[in-house]
């Protein structure tokens, strides 16, 4: 089937506006008597349900946190894009739309990504007088920095901690709401299946985490802002919690999943140090800026400690291979050089499940050139950090690093109004299949979250609500009775396997085949052999694991092993959208598809098109609907980097 | 006054209550402590100095009215902070180990108990004078007016014996317990007063210490010295001294 | 390495006790909680419960985590949340004491798990600037002095883990409360409401059964983003001026 995005057509700068002019408006009496659920209160979600409480709707908010304010938007540390040009270096609503479409090559809805760009200037007003406290300069105005690559200074920042100090304005308000009744919220609640009535998504099913209690709750309208699926590569950036559930049960019920396959690998993580090892962290990606990538030349000085490790015989990789750009080459490009050079052996640090995945990145020439001092003006919580996590000191030997898996440009599909293809069901922030296309640009996650929840889908839902116009339901009519009936028979039959392993186990294993055959580079054999062994490792967990504890109270494992469980079918979902698009964008690297530079080589001719997954049945092949995307203002190129 | 019951009832106000009594009560002891110290001067001009403060009733009754509402409003606020505490707090932990309160913030309720205690002997020790006997009816001559003889009063409180060493160690104790109570407290007080600035900060806890330390030197000096035989042997040299310089003076006018 | 834990275990209508664990062959460089991973994989494997503990991005920004090691909030490193302490901490032998926070207005949910809502409850009731979405001027109307942005700033990365509630030998909610109160309070957009704002955090707070503060300075020298005491003398100073206009 061909989907249409139902962008607006006309001259792009113009359309957002047109388009909410034309779109429904619910007038302020009206808007108290609809009910909207919103599930997710990160950035995305908590932005949506105040400012949606703010117009009046009636709003239920749910997190699986016990509070919205630890929503994992808190993690994100570089900052956020905006279009202000207040460094005056020539920026501009084109130009960050520009960037944004070419950074996430050209696998992204151009009028959507405009429409970001347009919308990213009153996040940064709106977060000022909410008083986020970003960066400033002595005048007393705002600072920027350059961030990603990018050529002109247009990312906003608070110090290393962005991500936590917007979600706290956006928490702080959604805060305001709950104080004024606008907001009903549920905490350590999660969200189990969709509930739909007459084809339209009215509801939801929720596992009270403290109580055990499976609830149903009725709406005119369900958003989902639940966030990336990072987690179904065991190891990741994302937080403990995060997973993709309330997404992929909406897919089940017949929304459709897109792009599962783009996923970013973040190049600058902390690399794995043992077996039970529970995450990955982060290191900003501007210490690339001045730090230098290499490893040993020779296999023999892989265990040797780095500074005895003569200059010559250290292989500065990517200053080799891409002499223009060097340590800031984009993160996909780092990240797979990484990987090339430790499958090649090359790799530092300890080892782990028998092999070496690090590479040094080394401050030692910056250090020379400016002074410890200098560099821990710049990275010092960085550093500190580091050293924390590794008991090393970075300013004495250079840190290991090695990529992980860190964002999802992939989600559910939604048309221009942030609505997926079933009536009543919105998604927004990186739940969504979104505005990055096949890769992310740096700092735009916050950007496109806050945008989805302050700026568009309030104004959009109206749309839909005023069109439709959803007869009011209570909490236990049919429709809701047989999906909470549903989800208490999937909870009893994980309790009843009693199996020998835990529920880790099996997410370690998927993790695994992930990593290896779906991750920083892919190819048809390799996914091939991923989509036999993820039914294997999920026919033996639906076997074997081990659920203790009761179904009606507090338990982790339960908790746990709901969201694997929907993990080992969402990956194959992912492996086969990676199998099916034959060609190499962004963050998705087919080997057979390279530039001979070794570059992601696109194949506009046949795949320039969202692939969005309807759920067939569990282990069988997802049914592909497509939506061709075409490029009227950023004309296609071929990245470079040489 | 409606604001005040407001303020009262947060525990804010009730610390802001104690800070302001407790830095009333403080200025006393630096008054009370600057007096005492006039003991080493000699009879003349310590009897005098207390016959003075008898004198003026405006100035020793204000005092005391002030301190008769402090003590009560600060050992009243303390109260109810304790018990509101202890309710935050219901089950103590299994281990739990200081990583910044002092010996001294963390005895500040059984410290003020202490120091109530003392006072209340101090009280009948020396201004009411039913503890030891002997020291009801001192008079001292002062150029011809009969006064009390206060100086007279510390030597026998303080002197070589049983009950005086007894009350060295009693009132030594006391100031120890004194300077903990006012090292938190004065620190504490500016916290709770809101003065703080950026700048100056670094030195509250130095100012609160010095205070602290220096009531507890000034305060103790005198049963210390005064058991010692330093008090009656300064006061007589100063008395010495200051006659012969009457004398050289009476000399001169002469 | 391997470790004996003393573990307070709880369900939600019983009294609680400590029960004692062995942790086997941690590597050092494992986090805290990586290891206790270790022990509840094992308590599961064999049909047990795991111990419960709240934890969530484990990289120190959340705010989930958070229990007593050997008596101090967030284990013996400072300016670190327990996620972001590592084993190499520790010595091989170890007898560790792990405690969940206790406070009346904290009560524990299960094991080390508490619940903090009383925080958010805080919040509601005043801590945030009241601006409609979409009703924003301009982010360059109003300059912010670089000196008062880096205070506000620092009083922002509150990360809300109660650690300091737990350290009070009070349980009081001062540094949390006030480190909300002075973020908002040192910027202008927070000017309009500043008294109001102190006022009803205040009172929020107290009716939550929080204590008071006898400035012991415990929360500081826990508190994992070392937020600085001196914004509790601002809040008292808040307050004050707020009951005296009768806000």
């Amino acid at each position: 089937m061909i989907l249409d995005g139902k962008a607006p057509t006309g001259d792009i700068e113009e359309a957002w506006d047109k388009h909410r002019f034309s779109i429904k408006v619910v007038n302020p009496s009206n808007k108290r008597k609809f009910k909207v659920i919103v599930v997710g209160t990160g950035l995305a979600g908590a932005s949506a349900a105040a400012s949606m409480a703010e117009m009046g709707y009636q709003v239920q908010t749910f997190c699986y946190q016990d509070s919205p304010r630890r929503a994992h938007s808190i993690a994100a540390q570089g900052g956020i894009n905006a279009a202000k040009n207040y460094q005056n270096d020539g920026d501009s609503i084109f130009r960050l739309f520009y960037d944004t479409v070419k950074g996430g090559d050209f696998r992204s809805r151009e009028r959507n990504v405009y429409r970001l760009a347009q919308v990213s200037n009153s996040i940064i007003d709106q977060a000022v007088a909410q008083g986020v406290p970003f960066a400033r300069e002595y005048s007393g105005l705002l600072g920027n920095r350059s961030f990603g690559g990018a050529q002109v200074s247009r990312t906003f920042y608070a110090a290393g901690q962005t991500g936590q100090q917007l979600l706290l304005g956006a928490y702080q308000a959604l805060a305001r709401q709950i104080g004024l009744k606008n907001v009903v919220h549920h905490n350590r609640t999660e969200m189990q299946d969709l509930i739909l009535v007459d084809g339209q998504a009215r509801g939801i099913v929720t596992r009270n985490l403290i109580t055990g209690q499976i609830e149903s709750h009725m709406a005119d309208a369900v958003v989902l802002a639940t966030g990336g699926y990072g987690n179904v590569y065991y190891l990741s950036t994302n937080a403990m919690g995060c997973n993709v559930t309330a997404g992929f049960q909406a897919y089940k019920r017949g929304a459709y999943f897109a792009n599962p396959c783009y996923v970013q690998i973040h190049p600058t993580c902390i690399p794995v140090h043992g077996e039970f090892q529970s995450k990955l962290t982060l290191m900003s990606e501007s210490l690339r800026n001045d730090g230098r990538v290499w490893v040993p030349r020779n296999k023999e000085d892989v265990e040797k400690p780095a500074r005895d490790i003569a200059e010559a015989d250290r292989y500065y990789y990517l200053e080799e291979r891409y002499p223009a750009f060097g340590n800031l080459v984009p993160r996909d490009v780092a990240a797979r050089n990484s990987k090339y050079v430790c499958d090649e052996g090359l790799g530092v640090g300890h080892k782990v499940n028998g092999e070496r995945r690090a590479v040094y990145l080394d401050f030692a020439e910056a250090i020379k050139r400016d002074g410890e001092d200098a560099i821990r003006e710049k990275y010092g919580n960085l550093f500190h950090m580091y050293s924390k996590i590794t008991g090393e000191n970075p300013y004495k030997v250079p840190m290991r690093i090695y990529p992980a898996v860190h964002y999802t440009m992939g989600g559910l599909w939604v048309d221009y109004n942030l609505m997926s293809n079933v009536p009543g069901l919105h998604v927004i922030g990186e739940a969504n299949f979104s505005d990055h296309g096949a890769n992310r640009l740096g700092a735009s996650a916050l950007m496109q979250g806050l945008a989805d929840g302050y700026f568009v889908l309030p104004y959009t839902i109206g749309n839909f609500l005023w069109s439709e116009r959803p007869k009011p339901l209570t909490n236990d009519c049919a429709e809701a009775q047989q999906a909470v009936a549903d989800v208490k028979g999937r909870i009893n039959t994980l309790m009843d396997i009693k199996g020998g392993k835990p529920v880790d186990y099996f997410h370690r294993q998927l993790g695994k085949v992930m990593y290896d055959k779906v991750g920083i580079s892919r190819s048809g054999a390799g996914l091939k052999e991923a989509l036999e062994q993820i039914p294997a490792i999920r026919e033996e967990f639906w076997k074997n694991v081990s659920v203790p504890g009761k179904a009606n109270s507090l338990n982790p494992a339960l908790e746990k092993a709901g969201r694997v469980a929907d993990f080992l079918e969402f990956a194959e979902v992912l492996a086969h959208d990676a199998h099916d698009r034959d060609e190499s964008a962004g963050g998705h690297f087919r080997e057979e598809h390279q530039t001979e530079e070794g570059e992601a080589k696109r194949n506009d001719e046949d795949f320039s098109y969202v692939a969005a997954w309807g759920y067939q049945g569990v282990g069988v092949k997802p049914e592909l609907h497509k939506e061709p995307l075409s490029f009227d203002y950023v004309k296609l190129s071929q990245r470079s980097y040489k | 006054m409606s604001w005040f019951k407001n303020l009262y009832a947060s525990s804010i106000g009730k610390k802001l209550v104690m800070a302001i009594t407790g830095l009333i009560i403080f200025g006393f002891a630096v008054g009370h402590m600057s007096g005492n110290l006039l003991i080493f001067l000699g009879p003349d001009v310590f009897n005098g100095y207390a016959a003075a403060l008898q004198g003026n009733p405006p100035l020793l009754w204000g005092t005391r009215l002030v301190l008769l509402a402090s003590f009560p409003l600060h050992i009243f606020s303390a109260i109810q902070l304790k018990r509101l505490n202890a309710a935050a707090r219901p089950s103590d932990y299994g281990e739990w180990k200081p990583q910044a309160s002092t010996r001294s913030s963390r005895t500040m309720i059984w410290g003020g108990m202490v120091l109530l205690g003392f006072i209340v002997y101090h009280l009948l020790h020396f201004t009411l004078r039913v503890t030891q006997p002997g020291l009801e009816d001192l008079t001292y001559n002062l150029d011809g007016a009969m006064v009390h003889d206060a100086h007279r009063m510390v030597l026998m409180g303080f002197a070589p014996t049983a009950m005086g060493i007894f009350h060295v160690v009693l009132y030594v104790s006391a100031m120890v317990a004194l300077c903990l109570h006012i090292y938190h407290g004065v620190w504490s007080a500016m916290q709770s007063l809101g003065l703080n600035h950026p700048k100056y900060n670094v030195l509250r806890k130095q100012v609160a210490a010095a205070f602290a330390f220096v009531l507890l030197i000034g305060f103790s000096a005198g049963p210390l010295l005064t058991i010692a035989g330093v008090t009656k042997a300064a006061g007589e040299a100063f008395t010495k001294q200051s006659t012969q310089q009457v004398d050289s003076d009476a000399t001169v006018r002469r | 390495m391997n470790l004996t834990l003393k573990v307070w275990r709880q369900s939600t209508d019983s009294d609680g006790r400590f029960e004692t664990y062995t942790a086997e062959n941690v590597s050092a460089e494992a986090s805290f909680l990586e290891m206790l991973d270790v022990v509840n994989d094992k308590l599961e494997g064999q049909g047990e419960e795991p111990i419960v503990f709240d934890h969530d991005c484990r990289e120190g920004i959340c705010g989930s985590c958070g229990f007593l090691v050997d008596g101090v909030a967030h284990g013996p490193e400072t300016g670190t949340t327990i996620c972001q302490t590592h084993m190499r901490k520790f010595n091989d032998g170890d007898s560790l004491t792990i405690e969940p926070w206790r406070a009346s207005a904290f009560p524990v949910i299960k094991d080390l798990m508490v619940d903090r809502t009383a925080f958010d409850r805080i919040i509601e009731s005043g801590g945030y600037v009241s601006v409609r979405t979409g009703a924003a001027p301009d982010a360059h109307t109003m300059p912010v002095n670089k000196h008062d942005a880096d205070d506000a700033f620092n009083a922002a990365t509150c990360i809300g883990c109660g650690a300091c509630v737990a350290a009070c030998p009070n349980a009081a909610a001062m540094l949390f409360t006030s480190a909300k109160v002075s973020h908002l309070g040192m910027l202008p957009q927070g000017q309009v409401e500043r008294y109001e704002r102190v006022s009803n955090m205040v009172d929020t707070m107290e009716e939550a059964g929080f204590g008071a503060c006898s400035n012991h300075g415990e929360c500081e020298a826990v508190c994992p983003k070392g937020v600085s005491l001196n914004y509790i003398a601002r809040m008292n100073r808040d307050l004050a001026v707020a009951k005296l206009k009768g806000v």
